[in-house]
């Protein structure tokens, strides 16, 4: 489905602090198939799957974590900058929590 | 003419197979393979004629033509046929309304009635037919205007046997992923059967009004067996034939589109069994594919050695 | 759950694949790639829309079955889809044989409709069935016309009436909801005009800049271009192109007088109504050919 222009949007951005608990949904069922995390909403039954970083965040959210102790694993596995991975990963959760795949408290 | 209600015999006069299970019947149903096992063998499933409710007693979903309760009942309400009801998987009630095709009633007892069965059973019917190579279940699947009867008689010309026409039936939990025999007898259009060069002469026809054949000649093969590959087919007007490996997300999504009568499985609460179902088909090694499929009945030779290629390729 | 379907309706060969690539590119943001136009909202005339929406396999229900089931296609469509839906469909407004509208006004929100001079419709028609513009004319003057359902294969179309062509137009300019028409000639003469009031219609917030950018990404010379590279899906085989022209005054060097007359005969009351000038004969003079122009600078 085309996605419409911004101004049609009624999603507001999460606010994601360094002591923002990161959880996995229970709304989802997950499998991996080939290295790759595949997900159905229980509720709608819609299927999505989560891109390599999307899948590396729900390996590492069991058991929750806060963003930072995300952010501090990711920056230890990945070759970039702390502050530019934090807001990529920003970006990402705030997608995953709009689809309930993931849980900010 | 359909016996209506009022006819219903002492006794079900028809006995079938339908993979491993006996259908005993009220109606005929030419389309199924005879039963051939013992006489007095119980039933697994049975097709009666009677009276079925307008509407199910506190249905779960309501929906323009079919009602589901839990995941054991489906009612099928079609103006032009009458009233199906589908029990527990085991218990098919038809009340047919005066003046009903008979021809028409049988395509949705052994079509849409029969995939409803197969998931209040638990098992997995892909919109697919199925055909044997190398010892294997090859399945090819697609929408009703696909082309999957079309490419399997075509491979079934080169030497394969044919396990099942349009329903694909997959059991995840035996020991491999297996697909069991189903309807073999292919059901061709007139433009196919053109392209193979088989004469429609004497061949039955499927449907009133609509030159579809079913072609009885090739004996297909009527033991399960191990699952290999699923191919989806798409046919596109323009598109240049094309077969590539699909995996992950688009291979589950794909495999998902190719359920049969997937909303009426849906609204039987079988969503969460089938993604694991469909997971489970992938972990276990089984690949899927999709093949392009131009609008061009001349090119499916090519296809068929594509998918004879793509199979060999080792995984 | 949306308030209903907006219907890009239009009798075949008539502007209808234009306007969908402009609003898919007004909707979406992005240059209209010409083989993803169905994710607009679909087709009407679709198998597997069908038999998704209803759980059951059309191919397994008799003609009238099918008919009588179309309305509740819709009905789910309407109800299921969060965003308008914009279906596009060559039906005319018609009843199934039990009787209901096929295009159920409590699943509509409106209509647009695409209509060309159907001389020009004529030979296009030609082009695309690749037969002779005499068969065109006569198709389009046959009340029984339908697209789809052939019985000799099974087709992705389900059966759609078209009959007559001055009867489709009569059936879509006299359906019980909104119909906003548009001339495939004013598309072409002045489409940020002609395009600012369908974007009006259809309720989406679009600035002039907005517009004249999705104008200028869908010029028939693009769409052609698109063609080319990359095949379109929506063309049968028989035809050599489906962007063939993209001219509103081509017709005049193609149909003889004769075939012209008899179109004027045939659906002229229709034309007049909708400005078209049945004075016009089939003849070699060119009357300056209509030019694509994008919107005039702001001021």
């Amino acid at each position: 489905m085309a996605a419409g222009s911004n101004e049609n949007s009624t999603e507001t951005p999460h606010l994601i602090a360094d002591v923002t608990v990161i959880s996995r949904s229970p709304a989802v069922l997950t499998a991996e198939v080939s290295g790759e995390i595949v997900m159905m909403s229980i509720e709608r039954g819609s299927y999505f799957g989560l891109d390599d970083i999307g899948s590396d965040i729900w390996k590492r959210i069991e058991p929750p974590c806060t963003f930072a102790a995300l952010i501090d694993g990711l920056a230890a596995a990945y070759d970039a900058e702390r502050a530019t991975i934090a807001a990529d990963v920003c970006v990402l959760l705030d997608r995953m929590a709009a689809q309930d795949v993931v849980r900010l408290a | 003419m359909i016996p209506t209600a009022q006819h219903r015999r002492r006794g079900m006069n028809h006995a079938y197979r339908l993979a491993a299970l006996k259908i005993e019947s009220d109606l005929e149903l030419p389309d199924l393979q005879p039963w051939d096992g013992p006489a007095n063998s119980e039933g697994d499933i049975t097709f009666r004629l009677g009276t079925v409710p307008a509407q199910l007693e506190a249905p779960d979903r309501v929906e323009a033509i079919f009602q589901t309760r839990g995941h054991d009942e489906y009612l099928l309400a079609l103006p032009g046929t009458g009233r199906i009801l589908v029990r527990h998987g085991r218990e098919v009630t038809v009340d047919a309304e005066r003046g009903a095709d008979p021809v028409s009633t049988r395509s949705l007892l052994t079509g849409p009635i029969q995939a409803v069965l197969w998931h209040q059973r638990g098992l997995l019917p892909l919109h697919a037919n199925a055909v044997v190579i190398d010892g294997q279940a090859v399945a090819l699947a697609g929408n009703s205007a696909a082309g999957k009867s079309a490419l399997a008689a075509t491979l079934v010309q080169l030497g394969h046997e044919t396990l099942t026409d349009d329903i694909c039936v997959i059991d995840v939990d035996a020991p491999r992923v297996t697909a069991l025999p189903g309807v073999a007898r292919l059901r061709l259009w007139r433009d196919t059967l053109d392209m193979l060069g088989i004469a429609p002469d004497g061949l039955n026809p499927v449907l009133s009004g609509k030159e579809k054949f079913f072609v009885d000649r090739w004996s297909g093969c009527s033991a399960p067996r191990e699952l290999a590959a699923v191919v989806v087919l798409v046919r596109r007007t323009n598109i240049p034939l094309a077969i590539g490996r699909l995996s992950g997300i688009a291979a589950v999504g794909a495999l998902r589109d190719m359920i049969h009568t997937r909303r009426p499985a849906s609204a039987l609460g079988r969503d969460v069994q089938i993604f694991a179902a469909l997971t489970k088909m992938l972990a276990s090694g089984v690949t899927i594919w999709r093949l392009h499929l131009p609008d061009n009945p001349a090119c499916l030779p090519d296809a068929a050695a594509k998918v004879l290629h793509a199979l060999e390729e080792p995984r | 759950m949306s308030a209903g379907v907006w219907w890009l309706a239009s009798y075949p060969r008539s502007g209808n694949t234009w306007l969908r690539a402009l609003l898919w590119t007004l909707v979406s943001g992005k240059p209209a790639d010409i083989n993803r136009l169905s994710s607009l909202g679909g087709f009407a005339g679709s198998r597997s829309q069908f038999d998704n929406a209803l759980g059951i396999e059309s191919v397994a229900l008799s003609r009238d079955q099918e008919a009588n089931l179309r309305p509740r296609v819709f009905e789910v469509l309407a109800a299921e889809v969060e965003r308008p839906p914009y279906c596009m469909t060559h039906d005319a407004y018609h009843l199934t044989p039990a009787g209901e509208p096929l295009f159920p006004a409590s699943a509509t929100r409106g209509a647009v409709y695409v209509v060309r001079d159907p001389r020009a419709v004529a030979v296009s028609m030609a082009h695309y069935m690749a037969r002779p513009i005499e068969v065109a004319i006569a198709h389009m003057d046959n009340p029984d016309a339908l697209s789809g359902g052939s019985t000799r294969r099974l087709s992705n179309h389900l059966r759609q009436r078209l009959l007559r062509w001055s009867e489709h137009v009569e059936s879509w300019l006299s359906a019980p909801f909104p119909v906003h028409v548009v001339r495939y000639e004013d598309m072409l003469a002045d489409p940020c005009t002609t395009f600012t009031a369908v974007a009006a219609f259809l309720e989406l917030r679009c600035d002039r800049d907005t517009i004249t950018a999705a104008i200028d990404a869908t010029t028939f010379k693009r769409l052609q271009a698109q063609e080319r590279e990359l095949g379109f899906v929506e063309r049968p085989p028989r035809a050599a192109t489906f962007f063939r022209e993209g001219r509103s005054d081509g017709w005049r060097r193609e149909l003889s007088p004769q075939q012209a007359a008899r179109i004027v005969a045939a659906h002229g009351e229709i034309m007049r109504r909708l400005g078209y000038d049945v004075t016009l004969k089939a003849q070699t003079v060119r009357h300056g050919a209509a030019q694509e122009r994008s919107c005039p600078p702001t001021g």
